[in-house]
């Protein structure tokens, strides 16, 4: 599984961030959400899945 | 546009409504939006020159937020005319202009500045709540809610935190006096005035003496390879300070009414400070408190509205919040609420610049409240009355507590 931000769509809320910091990362100056790993470890999926539904941008998507 | 159906019905007039001074609003905030809402997507208010638009659900809220080449934030007060807004910055600018001013304050807002000024807010915190425990009561208003945002973010700044009293009392006056008399008028347009001298004096005073502030940084940030004008010294400075000074503290009031309301809630927040942070989403979700405002572009039909351009839509925060297509059981309270999704900061280019210090300051204020203070009450017979306008909370709220611990 992967997750894919859509820089466009992403403003910076960090509720990836807060609910997932082993998986997303924030730029300071621009403020948007960055993805550290290539692949989700299956112990961190239950939790990017919550990320990716609590964004209020729908800017995180989700690829198997 | 937004996943428009075709309008079944006209949408709804609501003559003269005004949500800055509606009574009926200020009684039932924010649970009267639902009941709205039951009535479409959007109404209508004729009470202004150009056609007010107050979209209801959450995904035609976020897309009028997101889509800032459709609703301008040229002005965002919806009943004021467009020469009435003074610059705002960046609020009141759009893309592409905005984002070169939003990049300067960016790493002053970011997620990791706030973490690492977390200390300073807990200690503040302490200091304000110890200043009254022994005492068993406090306004939570005056005491509390609204010094405790105010010194961080005067800190940040660099306001003399010991004059916090002067400037609350203009931003009291600036805010809340919203009736449209000549008097109020005049009131609010002398307390802005106070304040830009105030904040210009700031900025000269920066210049001569620099210091480790966010105003000095500013006097040395450049955008376009140009140093800042004063002009925009001055827009900038004086919407942190009533963007910093009054959200903050509204969201306060609600949560301590309803901490004070629900004693089991108290209990699981005291026994699980670990979940603090979901509970702060859905309070943050449930009580929003901002309703703001953008200009259409130009003509166009969206929610289901025939609008023109120079009218104006309103996105109520909390209406948005409580949509039920959005979210499960969205007009219940749950404080342990896992999955959930708010659009209280915003959404767009304009996402709430101080989100992440605001996060920060509610959850070290339930912790903190709760480590000293671990029951209380609302004074019995008190009249806690709320303002609406841009930015919600409650007037007052008197508390009360067993004061054992002395």
């Amino acid at each position: 599984m992967k997750v894919i931000v859509d820089s466009n769509r992403c403003q910076g809320h960090a509720r990836c961030r807060a609910i997932c910091p082993e998986l997303f990362e924030l730029d300071d100056l621009d403020q948007k959400s960055r993805v550290k790993l290539e692949t989700v470890p299956p112990e961190l999926e239950k939790k990017t899945a919550r990320a990716v539904n609590e964004c209020p941008e729908d800017a995180l998507s989700l690829v198997r | 546009m937004g996943k428009t159906q075709p309008p079944t019905n006209p949408v709804p007039l609501r003559p003269r409504f005004n949500h800055e001074i509606d009574p009926a609003l200020m009684r039932e905030y924010p649970a009267l939006w639902d009941t709205f809402r039951a009535d479409g997507r959007a109404f209508r208010s004729d009470a202004a020159r150009w056609n007010v638009w107050y979209l209801m659900g959450f995904d035609d809220v976020r897309e009028a937020f997101q889509r800032s080449d459709l609703f301008s934030s040229r002005t965002v007060i919806a009943f004021a005319e467009e020469k009435e807004q003074m610059p705002w910055i960046p609020l009141t600018l759009d893309p592409p202009e905005h984002q070169k001013y939003r990049r300067l304050l960016n790493p002053w807002f970011s997620e990791t500045t706030a973490k690492e000024i977390a200390p300073r807010v807990r200690e503040r915190c302490i200091e304000l709540i110890e200043s009254f425990r022994a005492t068993g009561r406090c306004d939570l208003v005056t005491d509390f809610a609204r010094l405790y945002p105010t010194t961080i973010f005067m800190k940040i700044m660099g306001l003399p935190v010991e004059e916090s009293g002067t400037f609350l009392g203009w931003i009291d006056e600036m805010m809340h006096t919203t009736d449209d008399s000549g008097v109020s008028r005049t009131v609010r347009s002398s307390a802005q005035q106070r304040i830009m001298e105030y904040l210009g004096e700031l900025i000269n005073a920066r210049r001569k003496d620099p210091r480790d502030d966010l105003v000095t940084y500013l006097t040395r940030a450049s955008i376009d390879d140009r140093p800042l004008t004063d002009m925009e010294l001055m827009a900038i400075s004086f919407l942190l300070y009533m963007a910093g000074l009054d959200t903050v503290a509204g969201m306060l009031t609600y949560i301590f009414r309803h901490l004070a309301d629900n004693p089991d809630h108290r209990k699981h927040l005291r026994e699980h400070p670990e979940s603090i942070p979901d509970a702060v989403e859905e309070f943050l979700r449930y009580y929003a408190i901002v309703t703001t405002s953008r200009v259409v572009t130009h003509d166009l039909e969206f929610g289901g509205c025939p609008m023109r351009a120079g009218d104006r839509v309103v996105l109520p925060t909390a209406a948005a919040n409580r949509d039920p297509n959005q979210i499960a059981e969205a007009d219940h309270f749950k404080i342990d609420r896992s999955q959930n999704r708010h659009l209280s900061f915003g959404a767009g280019p304009h996402r709430c610049l101080g989100s992440h210090l605001a996060r920060v300051e509610l959850a070290v204020a339930i912790e903190e409240w709760h480590r000293r203070i671990p029951d209380y009450r609302i004074e019995p017979g008190a009249n806690v009355t709320q303002h609406v306008a841009g930015v919600a909370g409650l007037d007052t709220l008197p508390l009360i507590w067993e004061n054992s611990r002395g």
